[in-house]
C-alpha cells in the first residue's frame, strides 16, 4: 500500500500535476474576454 | 535522462495527459462552477446583474458580463441571498433602460423603491430586485424569468418597449449559451421565435475546460471585481454623452431607425405568464422620450415613428385587456429631462419619477383587495 502511495505521489507525478495546473491557469488567464457586441444586427 | 528520478520527457507527457484528462472530466462532470461565488458572503451581492459592454471599462466599473453562465450571474446578485420570512420579493425584467445605463446602482428606480420601505397590506416588506439585462428582447427576458423563479419571487414587473417585442435574432449571442433550456421553453409553450433557428447545443469540445476558458476567466475576474464593488459601490463606468433632448433636436446627429415591423405577437409574454404560474405579474410599458409632445403629426423620437409606436401600444393594451392582465402604461410618464443618452435610457430624475409612479402600483399588486 505504502509502495503504491509512493508511486502515485512520486516527485515526477507531483511535478506533472503542477505543470498541468500551470497549463490550466495559462489556458484560462490568457484568453481574450472581449464580449460579443450584443447590439450587433439590432 | 533523469535527475532525482524525474524524466523530463515523461514528465511532459504525464502533464499533457493530465491536462487532457482534466479537460474531458470537466466536460463530463458538468459541475455548476458558477455557484461558487464570493458574493453575498465575502463581498456584498450586486444590486443589478453584472454587465459592462466594453472591456476597457471593466477595471473602472468593477464589472463584466457573465451572461453565458446564469449560475455565476445570479450568484453575484443580491437576489441569491436567502429570502426573509417577511419579505415580499419583486423581480424586475427589462433592458438597458431598466438595468440603469448611465446610472449608479443607488440611482436606479428599483433602489429608489427599496429606499421607500414599502410594506404590503399583510405587513411584508417589499424588496425589489433588478434583473434587467441590456438589449430589449422578451425571449431573453423569458430565460431570465425562468431562472429567477428558483429565488421565489412573489411578483414580477416585466418592462417592455416596442423593440422588445420585435421578433429578431440579434439577441442570439445571449440566448445560444442557454440553447437547451430555451428549446425546452419554446417547445413547452409552442413558441417559434426567429432566434430558435440559431440554437445549438455545445459540442463536447466546447464543454471542455479549453472550450469554456473564456467564461471561466470572466467568472473568476468577476469575483476579483467584487472587491472593487464592495469598496466603492460603483458598478458602471460613467462616460460622457449628449442628452437625448439636445441630440434629437438636431436631425443630423440622430440616426432615424426604420420601423417596418407590424406583426405584433405577444406569445412570449403569454409564455411568461404561464411560466410564472401563481407569481403575480404586471407588464410595464417603458417611458419613451417624446420630442414634440404638442405636435400630433411628429414622430415621437428618432427610434419610434408615431404610427409604428401607436400600433404597438394599442395592440399591446388590447391584448392585455383581453387577457385580463395588469398593464402599467408609462409611455409618456417622463419629461424630456427624464432621459439620458437615448430615447429609452432614463436619467436619475426619470428614475425618481418612475419610482413615484410604480410605488402605488406595487402596493396594489401586492395587495389586490386594497
Amino acid at each position: 500500500m505504502k509502495k503504491i502511495f509512493a508511486q502515485i505521489f512520486s516527485r515526477e507525478n507531483l511535478l506533472a500535476l503542477l505543470l498541468c495546473l500551470i497549463l490550466i491557469a495559462l489556458t484560462i488567464f490568457t484568453v481574450d474576454t472581449t464580449p460579443t457586441w450584443i447590439y450587433q444586427g439590432f | 535522462m533523469s535527475k532525482n528520478g524525474v524524466n523530463p520527457a515523461r514528465l511532459l507527457l504525464k502533464a499533457m495527459g493530465l491536462f487532457i484528462a482534466f479537460n474531458f472530466a470537466f466536460a463530463a462532470l458538468d459541475i455548476p462552477w458558477g455557484k461558487l461565488s464570493l458574493y453575498n458572503t465575502v463581498v456584498p451581492g450586486r444590486l443589478r446583474v453584472p454587465y459592462e459592454q466594453q472591456p476597457e471599462y471593466y477595471n473602472f466599473a468593477h464589472n463584466l458580463p457573465v451572461f453565458e453562465d446564469f449560475d455565476a450571474m445570479f450568484a453575484a446578485h443580491v437576489i441569491a441571498q436567502e429570502k426573509a420570512a417577511n419579505e415580499y420579493r419583486v423581480v424586475v425584467l427589462g433592458d438597458s433602460a431598466d438595468w440603469g445605463f448611465h446610472l449608479q446602482p443607488k440611482q436606479i428606480f428599483t433602489e429608489q423603491l427599496n429606499a421607500r420601505h414599502l410594506v404590503t397590506c399583510d405587513g411584508k416588506q417589499i424588496r425589489v430586485y433588478n434583473l434587467a439585462y441590456p438589449l430589449p428582447d422578451v425571449v431573453k427576458d423569458l430565460l431570465i424569468l425562468d431562472y429567477s423563479l428558483k429565488y421565489e419571487p412573489d411578483a414580477v414587473l416585466w418592462f417592455v418597449t416596442a423593440m422588445s417585442l420585435q421578433d429578431k435574432s440579434s439577441a442570439k449571442s445571449l440566448i445560444i449559451p442557454h440553447s437547451r433550456r430555451a428549446r425546452q421553453l419554446f417547445e413547452r409553450y409552442n413558441l417559434e421565435p426567429e432566434v430558435a433557428r440559431h440554437l445549438v447545443e455545445p459540442t463536447l469540445w466546447e464543454r471542455t475546460l479549453w472550450g469554456k476558458r473564456q467564461v471561466l476567466k470572466k467568472m473568476i475576474t468577476l469575483q476579483i471585481y467584487g472587491l472593487g464593488w464592495m469598496a466603492t459601490g460603483v458598478d458602471f463606468y460613467e462616460r460622457s454623452y449628449e442628452p437625448v433632448w439636445l441630440a434629437e433636436k438636431n436631425p443630423s446627429k440622430t440616426q432615424k431607425q426604420a420601423n417596418s415591423w407590424s406583426d405584433w405577437d405577444f406569445s412570449v409574454l403569454q409564455a411568461g405568464y404561464s411560466l410564472a404560474g401563481d407569481v403575480k405579474m404586471a407588464v410595464v410599458n417603458e417611458p419613451i422620450f417624446i420630442l414634440n409632445p404638442d405636435d400630433p403629426e411628429a414622430d415621437y423620437n428618432s427610434r419610434y415613428t408615431r404610427p409604428f409606436y401607436d400600433a404597438y401600444r394599442n395592440q399591446l393594451q388590447e391584448w392585455m385587456e383581453e387577457e385580463g392582465y395588469v398593464f402599467l402604461d408609462f409611455w409618456n410618464l417622463l419629461p424630456p429631462t427624464g432621459f439620458s443618452d437615448n430615447p429609452i435610457h432614463r436619467s436619475a430624475e426619470g428614475e425618481l419619477l418612475l419610482a413615484d409612479a410604480l410605488a402605488p402600483a406595487l402596493l396594489t399588486i401586492s395587495c389586490p383587495q386594497r
